[in-house]
């Protein structure tokens, strides 16, 4: 599996560690990185992702969270190490290639397809499942009427999953930011994906909303044994419902294990809160508490 | 739950149902077609019946264009390149053709003759030709988009016009296409001159046939999953490239499929009775008027860009004929109006919105039918020649008292419609809005067509200026055109105004 073309060293402890616990790898992103001008974007980064795991990447403002992100998604090129999915090498391939491949992502700023339909837009999500043929279009030959009946019904299954088919003939631009966030995520799911990448899934919504969405998260992760490595501010949501974590700050990761460790790994606390020393903040307050949140943002406290 | 090819053979139609009814708006296209050139052709005379095939050309055009500019979201401005490339290629097979198997290049009486098969034959090597350009031409669209892509179909268009310009003298006899071989034979289209004597073989039938077929290519389009594609490209070409869209494909493609359809209309346009190719005639001028019908009617709307196509050919006839202007502006706001009050209660219930939209359509239709009465009126005098010059004298003093009152009552019907249904004020204060702002433009139009008058100068010679400030009229009050993306028939279901969405942050 971790048959990387660039033997540079050791692998990490880091990555070692998690090989070893897991039994079937799914996503194996070995020592990427990626530098943009002189700036260290992201470095080394590893990810060993199991099936059925749920994972959480967590870091302060600009740690290259999203970059990574778009490393595995082929928005940007990988200039070192390797990305493997299901022991298929994707790094490399374009965007839409790696999203046939069987990765899927939402975006931090929400990108739907705002002046279709909701159906539409989950439509547009299976579109990489189907097979389209000018001919089959024009002529409305029985496979693509086949297909575009299957494509609808599965559509409406999806969209009860997240109560949103009654919204279905509804342009996307104009269902409420939670709904927006939540459809994205079905558009994501309607690619067939092995692992789903969210990003920021319940940035702007509130404590409700969050709470649903965690279970929803849970719940897809289930029934559609998926694995699912999500980017959240929100440490409740983050520590609550993520298997493991990775920590990532300027570009490196600085970080990984389960939650409890990570609340109580001094590296964490620093990048979240600055130096002990220099900043003159307690160090030790946040990860005693229970509900963890190292970051800066209380607010998020009472989301479980 | 399982996966979707696991589901499409349980969803699938037999055969034969799918081609019966893949089939029968073909079969309804081809009995309206006949019904057209045996019943309407007639009945309205040649002078009409040429206005009717050249809307229909516009049709065409616009529609095509309207798979790269609405569908796909780029930018392109270099539409008539494509309509001249299918037209010469498919003026040389019909003129050569005639000229070598039949001896003389003249139209063939009939609906179907050899020659008609030979003018089929042009459409489709016309729009094969096109489509292999518009494949050329669409590759810079893979890496430039808006403004850069748009001089660079521009460039196209005018590459297009200047080489047509370069071309040698058209031949006369079959004795001299023998002697001059091949190659020779394919450049000699007229150049700067023209290419005279492309038989005349279009007419209402075969205008409304490849039109109807055309539309109908587009309506699967954008109903089949092939333009869904196509729309995800322009509303976000990353989150499409996300759900493992090949926007590469996806635009190289809108580019073949619009040019190819662009290619047939020009062969049609080709053959149209009074018609000599001038590839002066098929320069940036006309661009801009396919591009302009996309702009009004609506990126990305089908209907929508063949309302316009409509309302901009008549136009520029109109001009020629101006007192029947009011009409036509009457019309449009009858059609606004309507509109509106169906955006407006497409909020709220099914019946206001129909109400509204039957009310605006009745009127619009009847200020229709009469501005359609009053122009073959002034014309059928005139209608000696095929393309006879529009009544000149025929001009009357305006009849302002008309159309106030017409304004008038337009607006009293719909506030009427208004109340009918709800007692907020905002409806009528948006329907008197409206009202005024048709006013303005009726207003705008005759102090315009009274000026000319004054001064004597020709208003169709000033069109673009018409258009011009169409566009900027429409930019400022709908950016996206008049239906949007939606198409007419989803009016009461989706045309309501945008509204963001609620709690949105950064």
């Amino acid at each position: 599996m971790s048959g990387t073309p660039l033997p540079q060293g050791e692998p990490s402890a880091v990555a070692t560690a998690v090989a070893t616990a897991t039994a079937e790898l799914l996503l194996d992103v070995d020592r990427i990185g990626i530098t943009f001008g002189g700036l260290k974007a992201v470095q080394n980064l590893s990810l060993r992702i199991p099936a059925g795991a749920l994972y959480g990447l967590i870091g302060p403002n600009g740690a290259g969270k999203t970059t990574c992100f778009n490393l595995l998604t082929g928005v940007y090129r990988t200039q070192t190490g390797s990305i493997t999915l299901a022991g298929k090498r994707v790094d490399g391939l374009k965007p839409h290639q790696i999203a046939h491949a069987g990765l899927s992502r939402t975006f931090q700023n929400i990108r739907l397809f705002g002046e279709l339909t909701v159906l539409e837009n989950v439509m547009l999500g299976m579109h990489v499942r189907g097979r389209h043929t000018l001919l089959g279009t024009l002529l409305r030959l029985p496979s693509h009427v086949g297909q575009e009946r299957a494509m609808h019904a599965r559509a409406h299954e999806l969209l009860r999953l997240f109560n949103l088919h009654d919204r279905h003939a509804e342009q996307a631009r104009n269902l409420p930011y939670g709904d927006q966030r939540r459809l994205e995520i079905l558009r994501a799911l309607a690619t067939e994906p092995r692992v789903l990448l969210l990003d920021e899934p319940a940035a702007g919504m509130n404590p409700q909303e969050k709470k649903s969405l965690a279970q929803s998260i849970q719940q897809i992760k289930r029934q559609f044994g998926l694995a699912v490595l999500l980017i959240e501010h929100d440490m409740g949501l983050v520590m609550d419902i993520c298997e493991r974590i990775t920590v990532l700050d300027y570009g490196v990761v600085i970080a990984e294990g389960t939650p409890s460790e990570i609340q109580a790994n001094p590296k964490v606390i620093e990048a979240y809160l600055g130096e002990p020393g220099a900043a003159g903040t307690p160090p030790a307050t946040p990860a005693g508490t229970s509900a963890g949140t190292p970051a800066g943002t209380p607010a998020d406290k009472g989301s479980t | 739950m399982s996966t979707l090819q696991s589901h499409i053979s349980r969803h699938a139609p037999s055969w034969p149902t799918a081609l019966a009814k893949s089939a029968l708006p073909l079969a309804v296209i081809a009995v309206l077609a006949t019904l057209m050139h045996t019943l309407l052709a007639p009945a309205v005379g040649p002078f009409v019946t040429n206005v009717l095939c050249n809307t229909g050309i516009a049709i065409m055009l616009a529609v095509s264009l309207n798979v790269v500019n609405g569908f796909t979201g780029q930018f392109s401005i270099g539409h008539a390149g494509f309509m001249a490339v299918g037209g010469y290629a498919g003026g040389v097979i019909t003129y050569y053709g005639s000229l070598l198997l039949f001896g003389s290049p003249a139209a063939q009486e009939g609906l179907f003759t050899t020659g008609s098969l030979l003018f089929l034959g042009g459409c489709l090597l016309g729009g094969l030709i096109a489509a292999a350009v518009g494949y050329v031409v669409g590759l810079p669209a893979l890496r430039l988009r808006g403004d850069y892509l748009a001089i660079v179909t521009l460039g196209f268009g005018e590459i297009v016009r200047v080489l047509l310009t370069q071309t040698g003298d058209v031949l006369f006899t079959a004795d001299e296409v023998r002697e001059a071989g091949v190659l020779k034979t394919v450049t000699s289209v007229g150049g700067a001159l023209g290419f005279g004597g492309v038989p005349w073989y279009n007419n209402l039938f075969w205008t409304t046939l490849i039109g109807g077929i055309i539309l109908l290519i587009c309506y699967r389009l954008k109903r089949g999953s092939t333009g869904r594609a196509f729309l995800s490209v322009r509303e976000d070409e990353i989150a499409a490239q996300a759900m493992g869209i090949n926007i590469a494909q996806i635009k190289v493609r809108a580019f073949v499929i619009s040019a190819a359809m662009a290619g047939v209309a020009g062969v049609v346009f080709a053959h149209q009775p009074g018609v000599a190719l001038n590839p002066n005639e098929l320069n940036f001028n006309r661009s801009f008027e396919i591009l302009i019908a996309v702009v009004l009617g609506g990126l990305g709307s089908i209907s929508g860009t063949a309302l316009a196509a409509i309302i901009v050919t008549i136009l520029s006839e109109t001009l020629k004929d101006p007192p029947t202007v009011i009409l036509w502006g009457l019309a449009a706001i009858a059609l606004s109006l309507g509109l509106s009050v169906t955006r407006h209660f497409g909020e709220r219930r099914a019946t206001g919105a129909a109400l509204g939209a039957l009310i605006g359509g009745v009127l619009a239709a009847v200020l229709l039918a009469a501005a359609a009465l009053k122009y073959g009126e002034g014309l059928r005098a005139s209608m000696n020649a095929i393309v006879p010059a529009p009544a000149a004298g025929a001009a009357s003093p305006a009849p302002v008292g008309l159309w106030i009152a017409a304004l008038l009552l337009t607006t009293l019907a719909v506030l009427g419609a208004a109340k009918w249904k709800t007692a907020r004020a905002g409806v009528a204060v948006r329907c008197i809005k409206i009202a005024l702002i048709g006013a303005i433009i009726v207003a705008a139009v005759e102090a315009w067509r009274l000026l000319a008058g004054a001064l004597g100068v020709d208003l169709g010679a000033y069109r673009m200026i018409l258009y011009a400030l169409m566009l900027i009229l429409m930019m400022l009050l709908r950016p996206q055109g008049l239906l949007g993306i939606h198409e007419l028939w989803d009016a009461g279901r989706l045309l309501r105004p945008a509204r963001a969405g609620k709690g949105a942050k950064a």
